[in-house]
């Protein structure tokens, strides 16, 4: 048997293993890492390629540390949802960094935070005046969350008293040519009223169409798969290859 | 439970036993399962024929171990260490060699040390 299919036969296990594990792991693992699930990440992806690619040691350690792995923080997740205490310990707590546009250079210090980490991470807030910032907050995964002064917020309706509808969230209903039923379901809406209304608007073909998507005050946005562009926008500045 | 989550869930655990019985195989499928891959009852005949200067039986009897071996390998290649795969091949070649040469007691190491690898292998 080549060396290839057996590193394929491992490739299949470490694969579907990572994929259950991960899984199991939720969004902890995809966004909002903490350092901590940041580098469980990194070494449950490296076990796995282990356990794909060394044929020198045999698969069954490699996945038994993937598993272990998997349980300890899977078992870490759990306690630290159930015990606050240990939730403290495990992932840390917001650390405020600006307080009423002063900078708390004590808890700065504290969590090794330079002053020019701040800075830089104002301009990606696209705040480029210390002065602008009411509260600086550094979260546990290491992003500042920023709350500026009144004054440099953009103006709200509520702000000038201007009343507004109320603003939900788009439903899919159709996506590349399939009804989505359950959708349908959701928003107390028939397959035949969609299909009428479609066809009012001139879509009779469902295979025609890409997306079709309700607002909360009851209009239809549908998207074709063919766009009739009279005079596309050509974002290339230079000739080249497409 | 609804009986879509039971499907899946049950998927699952059924995969995870296709892994884990494909990965610790190695101890049963190395052992004889037609009349030609006995690896240990080869290397045994061997040191019997080399006992008694019987090199034409040797001889043969290697080359049947040789086979057995290659037989055996195929099967337990998901489960072992590529690196205890390769030093008994190495040895069987040696053994093969040894043989042929007439080469008692480099036959004889060769022999226990693949009957000790095999024996270690998962």
């Amino acid at each position: 048997m080549p060396e290839s299919i057996i590193v394929i036969v491992r490739a299949i296990i470490s694969f579907f293993s990572l994929l259950v594990f991960t899984r199991l792991l939720g969004k902890q693992q995809i966004g909002q890492l903490s350092f901590f699930d940041y580098i469980t990440g990194i070494t449950i992806g490296s076990m796995a390629a282990s356990l794909t690619t060394d044929l020198s040691s045999r698969a069954i350690s490699h996945w038994w540390g993937l598993f272990t792995w998997t349980a300890f923080a899977f078992g870490l997740q759990i306690l630290t949802t159930k015990v606050r205490w240990w939730s403290k310990i495990i992932d840390g707590e917001p650390a405020v960094i600006v307080h009423n546009g002063m900078i708390l250079e004590r808890n700065m210090d504290r969590l090794n935070y330079k002053l020019s980490d701040l800075m830089e991470h104002l301009r990606e807030k696209n705040v480029f005046n210390i002065t602008d910032v009411e509260f600086a907050i550094l979260e546990t995964d290491g992003k500042l969350s920023v709350q500026k002064k009144s004054q440099y917020e953009p103006i709200t309706p509520n702000d000038l008293n201007i009343p507004t509808k109320y603003k939900g969230v788009q439903t899919e209903l159709i996506s590349e040519g399939v009804i989505l039923h359950q959708n349908l379901e959701q928003v107390h809406i028939t397959e035949e009223w969609l299909l009428s209304e479609l066809q009012k608007r001139g879509y009779p073909d469902l295979n025609k169409l890409n997306y079709v998507s309700l607002y909360t005050d009851g209009t239809l946005y549908i998207d074709t798969y063919e766009d009739h562009l009279v005079d596309e926008t050509n974002m290339s500045d230079y000739e080249g290859p497409n | 439970m609804t009986a879509n989550r039971i499907w899946i869930y049950g998927g699952i655990a059924l995969m995870f036993i296709v892994f884990l019985v494909a990965m610790t195989s190695g101890v049963v499928l190395k052992k004889p399962l037609t009349g030609k891959d006995n690896v240990l009852e080869q290397v045994q005949k061997i040191k019997q024929d080399i006992n008694n200067n019987h090199w034409d039986t040797a001889q043969n009897d290697a080359l049947k171990l040789n086979k057995a071996w290659h037989t055996v390998r195929t099967r337990i290649l998901i489960s072992s260490e590529k690196d205890d795969i390769k030093k008994i091949d190495e040895r069987v070649e040696s053994v093969m060699a040894d043989v042929e040469t007439k080469d008692k007691s480099s036959a004889f190491r060769q022999l226990n040390l693949i009957k000790d690898g095999f024996r270690e292998l998962e």
